[in-house]
């Protein structure tokens, strides 16, 4: 059996997982936590991927390697290839004047006009505007600019501090087209739109098409086989939409710590409503996106304010009526980003002697996670993004509820593909391609949900709510400053 | 004092009492105020209320019995229904809260209802028993000739004595009574279509009537006992607590009232447009002015409810943040903002479809932080309630089930800067009927009333916290149902 390693770098975690380069199955993995914090040395992310290898039993038997990971977050590098200061992750907040002032200076639809991307503060743009203006002097040093699955390929390639060799840098379109200044249309970087907003050019990572290779392992790496080839990597929901086998017409709804919904399109989309995210794919397509940063873990909220296990939230969940009678929950207990709210924190409406208790609150909690997701599959449609299917992925997936839930949300079949860590998936067939220049064919089970009826009303006491707050006005004030 | 037992009809409960010559409690019980459903909603259910209190009567001890001299009822306004000559009822006995005849205030114009508060001193509300009265002939037809509208505590008298008659208190949350005249108006009758014939003649709560034959000896009560209707139970709580002018009442039962005693109404136009409700002393010696908030003990019951908790943990937690509180342990600027409207808004708006909100809700959001944040809620409201009235109170006397929860009384002393006086006696509203029925008047110092002070520290700290959220405060109460 050969096998080949594909890795997922996440906000919160890194995964390695070793899988049969024939059939794609799971052999073995390991995992590693990231911190918690949102801005991160990225030091801590190459020793969590190692960590999690040395946990997946070393990659000694491996032939292949490809990392995948989270989008946007920069890795800031100076000419000798240290890493210049600390990296603000894409889920942090500080960032929201800088996206401000970019959109104010070059106006929002430009940005959309130019790299597809309503600029959003987790854009790569914006946190390289940030550290400009937060720390001049970090920005003066920086030679370069990866992302972290560049970063961690360039560091398996044997690079790192005190090498140099930032020439060497690598990515691939789905990551550039997540930094904001990258073209879905030319395939190629806007060099003045990286430098009105850091000041000044910098190196950037070269972008290599769907089925090239990265290059090969350098030595002395810990658990990592030197001169095996790697991949080229991508985004993490590139790679989750490359082992899903997603063909348009498809959607995926992946809820994890945010909320994420893509679809495949043969050609890049400008939503200049401001939502929709024009992305790359990694086969060479594109893959329309709109994000929220709350998602599942407003269930732990839920759970921990009703004193009970995600179980039992989802079975009080099922026993309220479609709904809530008439609670609705705001789920941006963290600011949002779709909506753009950043100073927004979560709210709960229409409670009554009556409706307040528990399985109405375990469901609102649940509806209103779902609606923000729902919603953006509204969004994609108004792009001609239309999904006849919807696929249903990440750490939420599992829930009775929300499965239960989403099918009384959305007029399109929904399906629940096996249990697996996509992402790493994903990044294990493009190690596959590293070795044998052509994406494996790995089958997907999926079970599809029985149909239940639409139930409207949640969706509309969720925009509702918007609108009572004033969040509907609120996304066109701010993006415009 | 004369030995009397009293019986206060509550929203959730009934409070049966027998008190001795000395005021002393002889007895007590306390059992949920029951009731049924009909076609249009919650109904009493007189069989079984009625029977807890022959139940109660029949079972105190024979010589506490053969001492009763008077038996005094109160109980919530605004409640009532169509009872005919033979004591028979021609229409549900309705709850106060019910707004099945509001359609009968539909069609009034600011004209008639300027006049009906001139003339009541009451802004228009379907709570309010004109509606009811209204909805309730209609129902009724021909079927109810010759019935008359008795509040559920004047029904109980009638069941008591055979005669139908209706205390001034009660009378005046009709919004039929002529507050000048202290006659029933024929004006405000008119514009729902009514003859003011269908209310009872009027009596002032130191009038009693002499109990009927058939109801003594049912219950064993000695023949020369008198039947009293006490009144309003707010009123009737001011008379326990020796209320004077200049001072406020705050009674926290269910719903939390605010009521002053005055020399003359108070029908100017701030006193209209706030939706302050006029009204009658017991002793028809005074004018009250009166506010009620919707949302008072019963968020206790709501947030135990909601949260899995027994009263005893609720209690608990209650008890811990009231601790931390005065420990400056708590951080304002991490509780979440409660608009506790759960049963409606308070004046000056009065929406029963209001409803309650809860924002500033983060991912770190805890049981105990909702829990604070709905008790700062509702000193918040009783804040914006006191400042409707046209004067402030020398002095806050507070009775009620609130008496026990020190973290309530501490945040709203605190927040307005004024100590309160709070009694240590359960069931003034008994006693205060004990009073009524004896003729005798009562003295606050026998409420044993324990001050709670105002921290300068925390008032500040308050003051500045609520300088910080007043303007969502206000958005928040502003936002349509």
């Amino acid at each position: 059996m050969m096998l080949v390693a594909g890795v997922d770098s996440s906000t919160q975690t890194c995964k390695v997982t070793v899988r049969d380069l024939a059939t794609g199955m799971r052999v073995r993995e390991g995992k590693a936590s990231h911190p918690p914090e949102t801005i991160v040395h990225p030091d801590a992310w190459w020793n969590a991927l190692l960590t999690a290898v040395r946990r997946a039993g070393g990659l000694d038997d491996v032939v292949a390697i490809s990392v995948s990971g989270q989008q946007h977050t920069p890795v800031f590098l100076d000419a000798a290839g240290d890493v210049v200061c600390e990296s603000p992750l894409w889920n942090d907040t500080a960032s929201h004047s800088q996206m401000v002032d970019l959109n104010n200076e070059l106006g929002r639809e430009e940005w959309i006009r130019r790299t597809g991307l309503p600029l959003t503060l987790s854009d790569t743009v914006t946190k390289v505007r940030w550290l400009r203006d937060t720390n001049p002097e970090a920005a003066g040093r920086t030679a370069a600019v990866a992302v972290v699955h560049d970063w961690l390929t360039w560091r398996l390639m044997g690079f790192g501090p005190g090498t140099g060799g930032v020439d060497q840098l690598i990515t691939d379109r789905s990551e550039a087209s997540g930094t904001a200044y990258w073209s879905g249309e030319t395939g190629e970087y806007c060099m003045d739109l990286f430098e009105h907003a850091f000041g000044k050019s910098a190196f950037l990572p070269r972008v290599l098409d769907p089925l090239d290779k990265a290059g090969v392992t350098g030595t002395g790496i810990p658990g990592i086989p030197a001169g095996i080839p790697i991949g080229i990597g991508s985004g993490d929901n590139a790679a989750a939409a490359l082992a899903l086998g997603l063909s348009e017409g498809d959607a995926v709804l992946s809820l994890g710590t945010s909320g994420v919904v893509y679809a495949k399109s043969a050609t890049p989309v400008h939503d200049y409503a401001g939502y929709v995210c024009s992305y790359a794919d990694a086969t060479g397509g594109h893959l329309p996106l709109v994000a929220t940063l709350n998602a599942a873990r407003n269930f732990d909220l839920g759970a921990a304010l009703l004193g009970c296990s995600y179980t039992e939230l989802s079975n009080l969940a099922l026993q309220a009526a479609p709904g809530a009678n008439g609670l609705t929950l705001l789920p941006y207990f963290e600011g949002e980003r779709t909506p753009d709210l950043p100073n927004a924190r979560g709210s709960l409406h229409g409670a009554s002697l009556t409706n307040f208790n528990r399985p109405n609150f375990a469901r609102a909690v649940i509806e209103g996670t779902l609606a923000s997701q729902v919603a953006m599959l509204d969004t994609l449609r108004d792009c001609n993004v239309n999904a006849g299917r919807l696929l249903l992925i990440g750490g939420a997936a599992e829930s009775p509820a929300v499965q239960r839930i989403l099918n009384q949300m959305v007029d399109v079949p929904v399906v629940v593909p096996e249990f697996d860590e996509y992402v790493t998936k994903g990044a294990a067939m493009q190690a596959a391609v590293a070795l044998t220049g052509s994406f494996p064919s790995w089958q997907v089970a999926v079970a599809e949900l029985p149909t239940a009826p639409l139930e409207a009303q949640i969706v509309q006491q969720h925009a509702a709510a918007k609108t009572m707050l004033g969040y509907d006005e609120a996304k066109s004030h701010q993006l415009a400053g | 004092m004369l030995p009397t037992i009293t019986v206060d009809v509550g929203t959730t409960s009934i409070k049966l009492c027998m008190f001795g010559a000395g005021g002393g409690l002889v007895a007590s019980a306390r059992h949920a105020t029951p009731t049924v459903q009909d076609a249009w909603g919650e109904i009493y259910d007189l069989e079984s209320l009625t029977g807890a209190v022959v139940d109660f009567i029949r079972d105190l001890e024979p010589s506490a019995r053969a001492s009763v001299k008077r038996v005094a009822i109160t109980g919530v306004g605004e409640s009532g229904g169509l009872v005919r000559p033979d004591l028979s009822l021609a229409s549900p006995m309705i709850l106060w809260h019910d707004h099945r005849g509001a359609d009968y205030l539909a069609p009034l114009d600011p004209a008639d209802r300027a006049l009906i508060y001139g003339i009541t001193g009451l802004p228009v509300n379907a709570n309010y028993g004109l509606s009811k009265v209204a909805w309730a002939a209609a129902q009724a037809r021909e079927a109810g000739d010759h019935a008359q509208w008795l509040n559920i505590a004047e029904y109980l008298a009638a069941l008591m004595t055979g005669q139908r008659w209706s205390e001034y208190s009660l009378a005046s949350r009709t919004m039929a009574l002529d507050l000048n005249l202290g006659k029933w108006s024929a004006e405000a009758c008119a514009l729902v279509g009514l003859d003011v014939g269908i209310f009872p003649e009027l009596r002032n709560a130191l009038d009693g009537s002499a109990i009927a034959g058939d109801y003594a000896r049912a219950t064993g009560l000695p023949e020369e006992v008198r039947i009293h209707v006490a009144g309003h139970d707010h009123m009737v709580g001011a008379v326990g607590a020796g209320l004077q002018h200049g001072e406020l009442l705050n009674s926290t039962g269910t719903t939390e009232g605010l009521l002053f005693l005055r020399d003359a109404p108070s029908l100017n136009e701030s006193s209209e447009q706030s939706k302050l409700a006029n009204g009658l002393s017991c002793t028809g010696a005074d004018y009250t002015l009166f506010a009620s908030i919707p949302t008072g003990g019963s968020a206790f019951a709501t947030l135990q409810s909601m949260l899995g908790m027994t009263a005893e943990q609720l209690s608990a937690c209650v008890i811990t943040l009231h601790e931390r509180y005065v420990a400056g342990q708590v951080d304002l600027s991490a509780v979440p903002l409660v608009l506790p409207q759960f049963r409606g808004s308070p004046p000056p708006t009065k929406r029963a479809s209001a409803r309650g909100v809860i924002a500033g809700l983060r991912t770190d959001t805890s049981a105990e932080d909702l829990v604070l944040g709905c008790f700062l809620g509702m000193a918040l409201q009783f804040q914006d309630v006191l400042k409707l009235f046209p004067t402030q109170p020398d002095r806050i006397k507070v009775i009620g089930p609130a008496s026990l929860n020190q973290l309530w009384l501490q945040l709203k002393a605190d927040l307005l800067g004024t100590p309160l006086s709070v009694s240590q006696l359960n069931e003034v509203v008994s006693r205060g009927a004990q009073a009524l029925a004896s003729d005798i008047s009562c003295d606050w110092d026998t409420c044993q009333p324990e001050d709670v002070l105002v921290n300068d520290r925390r008032h500040a700290r308050l003051g500045e916290w609520y300088a910080e959220i007043q303007p969502q405060w206000e958005y928040l109460k502003g936002v349509p149902a």
